[in-house]
C-alpha cells in the first residue's frame, strides 16, 4: 500500500501545482524590487478618485489588484506598484 | 424504473457456465449521462479560472443544475441512482477502507461504502464550491475574503477527491476484475458472486459444503451404533467430524 499511499501524495501535488499554474490571469506590471513598490494605499486612492467603491486589493504577480464596484458592476482593477498607473481593466 | 431488479436477483442463481458473461443494469442512463456531463464540466471548470472567465462561470452554473438534478434523481432514480442506503452505507465506510488496506474488498453491485462516501463528500464540496463561485460575482459578495478562499479551497478539494475518485475506480477494477469505468458508460456489471473475485466464490462454495455435509452426518450416526458396537479400537470419527461440518458452527 506504500506505493498507492505515493501515488495520492504525488497525484495531490500535481494536482495542486497544475490548478496554480492554470489560474493565472493578468499579473506582469513591474520589474521593480518589491521594497521600492508604492503602498496600497495609494492604488486604492486611485480607484476611489476614479469613482469606484473599493472591496479588496490583492497583489497579483507584480500588480496591485483593486477589486472595485462602480454603478453596480464589478471590476478587477491592475495597477502598477511602480508608478500606479493603471495596466489593466478587468470586468467580473 | 425497476427493470434491473429482476435481472440482479435471477443472475446469481443462474446456469454457472455462463455466469461471467452475465450483467445486469447498475447505473440507468440519465445517471450515466449526469455522472460524464459532470466529469467534463468539472474539467472545463478546473482548467479556466481567471482565464476564460465566461466559460468558466458557464460550467460552474451548469453544475449547480447537474447537483439539482442528482438531488431530484436521488428519489426517483432507479435502485442504485436512489439514496436509500446512503446513511446505512456511509457508516460502514471507516470499517469498508480498514479492511480494504488489508486487502479485503468487498464486492457491492451499486457504490460501495467507499464510493457513498465520495459521493457524499463530492456532492457536498461541488455545492460549496459552485455556490460560492457565483456569490464572488454578485455586486454583495465581490471581493469578500472569505467567499473568495472558500470558493478556491473547496474547487482544489474537488479537483484532489476527482483524482482519488479515478484511482480508487481503477484500483477497485483490477480488485475485482469488473471493469468499472467500462460499467460507467454501458450501465452494466456482473452481479456478485457470477464473478471470478475471491469474495463471492467462497461463500458459494460453503453453502455448497453445507448442504452435502447434511447427508453425510445422517450417515455418520446411522453407522454410529455398529462402531460402538464392534470392537473399541476403532476411534469413533463421530464428533470431531461433526464439529467440522457442523453448519451452526461453520455457517457463521
Amino acid at each position: 500500500m506504500k506505493v498507492m499511499n505515493a501515488a495520492v501524495a504525488a497525484l495531490a501535488i500535481g494536482l495542486f501545482s497544475g490548478s496554480a499554474a492554470l489560474a493565472d490571469g493578468y499579473k506582469n506590471c513591474t520589474k521593480l524590487d518589491k521594497a521600492s513598490w508604492k503602498p496600497t494605499g495609494d492604488a486604492e486612492a486611485k480607484a476611489k478618485d476614479a469613482g469606484y467603491e473599493v472591496r479588496q486589493t490583492k497583489i497579483e504577480g507584480s500588480c496591485y489588484e483593486v477589486y472595485g464596484v462602480k454603478d453596480g458592476k464589478l471590476f478587477e482593477l491592475f495597477y502598477s506598484p511602480e508608478d500606479l498607473s493603471l495596466k489593466h481593466t478587468k470586468a467580473k | 424504473m425497476g427493470d434491473a431488479e429482476p435481472a440482479s436477483r435471477n443472475a446469481p442463481s443462474g446456469n454457472p457456465a455462463n455466469q461471467h458473461v452475465k450483467t445486469v443494469v447498475v447505473w440507468d442512463r440519465p445517471l450515466r449521462l449526469w455522472h460524464w456531463s459532470l466529469a467534463a464540466l468539472v474539467l472545463i471548470a478546473w482548467v479556466t479560472p481567471n482565464t476564460y472567465d465566461s466559460l468558466h462561470r458557464f460550467a460552474g452554473y451548469a453544475v449547480i443544475g447537474l447537483l439539482a438534478f442528482r438531488l431530484v434523481w436521488g428519489f426517483v432514480g432507479t435502485r442504485h441512482s436512489r439514496f436509500d442506503k446512503v446513511g446505512l452505507r456511509l457508516r460502514a465506510a471507516p470499517d469498508y477502507l480498514t479492511n480494504l488496506f488489508r486487502g479485503n474488498t468487498g464486492r457491492y453491485l451499486g457504490l460501495n461504502p467507499a464510493g457513498v462516501a465520495m459521493l457524499v463528500a463530492m456532492l457536498g464540496l461541488l455545492a460549496i464550491s459552485t455556490v460560492t463561485g457565483a456569490m464572488q460575482v454578485t455586486v454583495r459578495f465581490f471581493g469578500v475574503w472569505w467567499i473568495e478562499d472558500t470558493h478556491a479551497y473547496s474547487s482544489q478539494a474537488v479537483i484532489v477527491l476527482a483524482g482519488l475518485h479515478v484511482l480508487g475506480t481503477l484500483l477497485m477494477s483490477v480488485l475485482q476484475r469488473e471493469n468499472l469505468v467500462a460499467a460507467m458508460f454501458t450501465g452494466r456489471k456482473h452481479p456478485p458472486g457470477s464473478a471470478p473475485p475471491r469474495q463471492g466464490a467462497p461463500s458459494r462454495e460453503r453453502v455448497v459444503h453445507l448442504q452435502q455435509a447434511e447427508p453425510d452426518q445422517a450417515r455418520q450416526r446411522q453407522h454410529d451404533p455398529q462402531h460402538q458396537g464392534g470392537p473399541s479400537v476403532v476411534p469413533d470419527p463421530g464428533p470431531t467430524s461433526r464439529t467440522q461440518t457442523d453448519p451452526v458452527s461453520i455457517g457463521d
